[in-house]
């Protein structure tokens, strides 16, 4: 169940083990020019303007009014839960990654501390999902940012450079600033090379970031073990028996309404940290009254997203600044730093540069308390200096940040989950030292004004922890391999599983999880 | 048919400082006189009203068809305009709130059309250094 980063990559490599895969995928495909001509990045369109942008711009939150995200009456969690937690979801095939900016980082073996399994169970698995979607970056031979096998990465631009060179002389953070490491095709004899439309969050023309419909669903989509099934909304589960072992999956034709039953030897949840948790809780019947696969109770607990913020400035030192170079992907430099609480305590945060040329003017957002005549000059002045940073911390887990059964449901009048989430002091205090941080590495980088802001819960888009993975039963939902302790038959394969949420980007060990898990099934199943 | 009268009872927050005030009547062949909340007609009248009051005028004034047709598929706008369209009946207190949402609903109105004039292609062509259009 899902498409997305896990769904997608398990249900290849199974089908390609030649074991009968069904993909159930609750939405339709995008059609093919989707990027292209009906809703192309930039302000190609309608100047950039969609019909949920709302005035005055937030440019920071401004990425997140695509109209590809779900709204209050499709998505998993209900409308009430959004001023706590901000659920960003795409019900479509590929879910997340129509709009993935494509960051892929491995986690370092210190980051498996709270796992069931370390690095070098992921270790090869990192490296056949990085030669399977390309991902660009150099070797920095970093202890806490493990090389990958990379394509090369686009050079850095003028304004990157600045940054990186101020990281060298700000003491004190522990800052390293490297080219950035995406699934990103850069190489200038592939026909999907990146063709520098600017950001990838707001979708890519050119398939060059990776996508299961764009990247591997062709190698499988004609062979007779292998069926996608768009449309299809996974509602419930059917069982368990007296084994323990579910008996199928009830699924909601989103074009007819009719509900059909789907049974297999195996079944894998990968609908994402909110979705998953939701389809077991609504599977609750007499056996098991709190929710399919929650003997634990962990079902729902626990949710993790990076605690996120960003800063927006201007780099006096490009004023003026007519050199020729390629504007490229948006954000071409990592930053690995480790930022101070008061109490003299570090932590490691990630961060990432985005500079682009503003087709899309927002950096209005930031120039309303400016008279209108001196905007034309500030605008053009802003240009080529418009520069964001990101940094994201590690998440600290909370038990009470959980999910529960609401009252509301979608307009298929399937229950949605409430989100109950409040972010810990630690946090609090995580994004004020990001902030602080980012202040100080844009002013040594020739940043004026600087408007910094934390995100918003759930605007760090990277959902965890749900249905934890463990090494008792007691303690969480799945084991090392992914198989629910309660349910022998049943596996959970995304970011629900995911126990603790280090300050890196964690789509790439999803999908590592997943190559993993394939191997795992085909092996077992057959 | 249908007349459109401009008063100045209302002042617009940034936009050119010119006060609006749109009432629409449609006479049927009776000859009876009734406002009408929304039509097309009318979100244009206002529509092309602001963007002429806006300093962005010599630029917005060409793309006049297509800001009415993303204003109409933005909800936001839209409301914005159709509150300013259905003007301002209240009295007391209530006429001080009404007062300033009308004020908040032309300043998101001015922000709109802004954004589309920094989105241009003649704006644009200028803020990258191609010099052919002026600002």
């Amino acid at each position: 169940m899902g498409t997305g980063a896990a769904g997608g990559l398990l249900a290849y490599r199974l089908a390609l083990a030649g074991l009968r895969v069904i993909s159930l995928e609750q939405g339709d495909a995008l059609p093919e020019d989707y990027f292209t001509h009906q809703n192309p990045p930039g302000n190609a369109k309608d100047f950039g303007l969609r019909p949920g942008t709302r005035f005055p711009i937030n440019p920071h939150e401004f990425p997140f009014q695509h109209e590809l995200y779900a709204g209050a009456a499709e998505r998993s969690s209900s409308e009430e839960s959004q001023s706590n937690f901000r659920q960003c979801q795409i019900l479509r095939l590929n879910g997340l990654l129509n709009l993935w900016n494509g960051i892929s980082l491995r986690l370092a073996p210190a980051d498996f501390q709270s796992w069931p399994l370390g690095y070098a169970d992921l270790e090869s698995h990192y490296g056949q999902v990085e030669r399977l979607i390309h991902v660009c970056g150099t070797r920095e031979n970093l202890p806490e940012l493990p090389d990958g096998e990379f394509i090369p990465p686009k050079d850095l631009r003028p304004a990157d450079l600045l940054v990186r060179q101020a990281a060298l002389k700000l003491n004190g953070f522990d800052l390293k600033a490297i080219p950035n490491r995406k699934a990103m095709e850069t190489r200038a004899e592939k026909p999907n090379r990146c063709v520098s439309s600017g950001g990838c969050v707001a979708g890519c023309p050119v398939n060059s970031i990776y996508k299961f419909s764009t990247h591997l669903w062709p190698g499988i989509k004609d062979l007779d073990n292998y069926t996608l099934s768009l449309n299809s909304k996974a509602l419930r589960f059917l069982g368990p028996d007296a084994a323990g072992r579910v008996q199928g999956v009830e699924v909601l034709d989103t074009q007819t309404r009719e509900i059909r039953r789907v049974q297999a030897k195996a079944y894998v949840l990968a609908a994402g940290a909110l979705e998953t948790p939701r389809i077991l809780l609504n599977s609750a019947g007499e056996s098991c009254s709190s929710g399919l696969a929650n003997r634990s109770g962990w079902v729902g607990r626990g949710l993790l997203d990076n605690p996120k913020v960003l800063l927006t400035t201007s780099l006096w030192k490009l004023w003026g600044s007519r050199a020729c170079y390629d504007p490229g992907h948006g954000d071409h430099l990592l930053l690995l730093a480790r930022a101070k609480l008061r109490e003299g305590v570090t932590f490691r945060c990630m961060g990432q540069l985005v500079h682009q040329l503003p087709a899309v003017p927002l950096y209005l957002g930031y120039l309303h308390k400016f008279p209108q005549r001196l905007r034309p000059l500030l605008a053009k002045m802003l240009y080529r200096s418009y520069t964001t940073l990101a940094f994201f911390a590690p998440a600290a887990p909370e038990p009470g940040n959980r999910l529960v059964l609401s009252s509301h449901q979608d307009h298929y009048g399937v229950p949605q989950v409430d989100v109950r989430y409040q972010e810990s002091e630690q946090e609090l205090a995580m994004k004020e030292a990001m902030l602080a941080l980012g202040r100080k590495l844009l002013r040594k980088s020739s940043g004026t004004l600087i408007f910094g802001e934390a995100a918003h819960p759930g605007l760090g888009i990277h959902y965890a922890g749900t249905c934890r993975m463990s090494a008792s039963p007691g303690a969480g939902v799945v084991d090392e391999n992914l198989r629910t302790f309660d349910h022998s038959n049943l596996f959970i394969c995304d970011g629900s599983v995911i126990p603790a949420l280090p300050e890196k980007h964690l789509t790439l060990t999803i999908m590592a999880l997943a190559h993993r898990l394939g191997e795992h099934l085909s092996t077992a199943v057959q | 048919m249908t007349s459109v009268h401009f008063s100045e009872s209302w002042h617009c927050h940034r936009v050119d400082k010119i006060s609006i005030q749109i009432e629409m009547h449609r006479e049927n062949q009776t000859g009876d006189r009734r406002i009408f909340h929304w039509d097309s007609e009318a979100y244009q009248v206002l529509l092309g009203h602001l963007i002429a009051k806006s300093p962005y005028f010599r630029v917005l004034r060409k793309y006049e068809q297509q800001i009415g047709r993303i204003a109409m598929q933005n909800p936001q706008i839209s409301k914005a305009l159709s509150r300013i369209y259905d003007g301002n009946t209240s009295t007391g207190a209530k006429r001080k709130s009404a007062h300033d949402t009308r004020q908040h609903d032309l300043f998101v109105i001015d922000c709109f059309l802004e954004f589309i004039y920094f989105a241009t292609d003649d704006v644009i062509r200028e803020l990258s250094g191609d010099k052919t259009t002026a600002v």
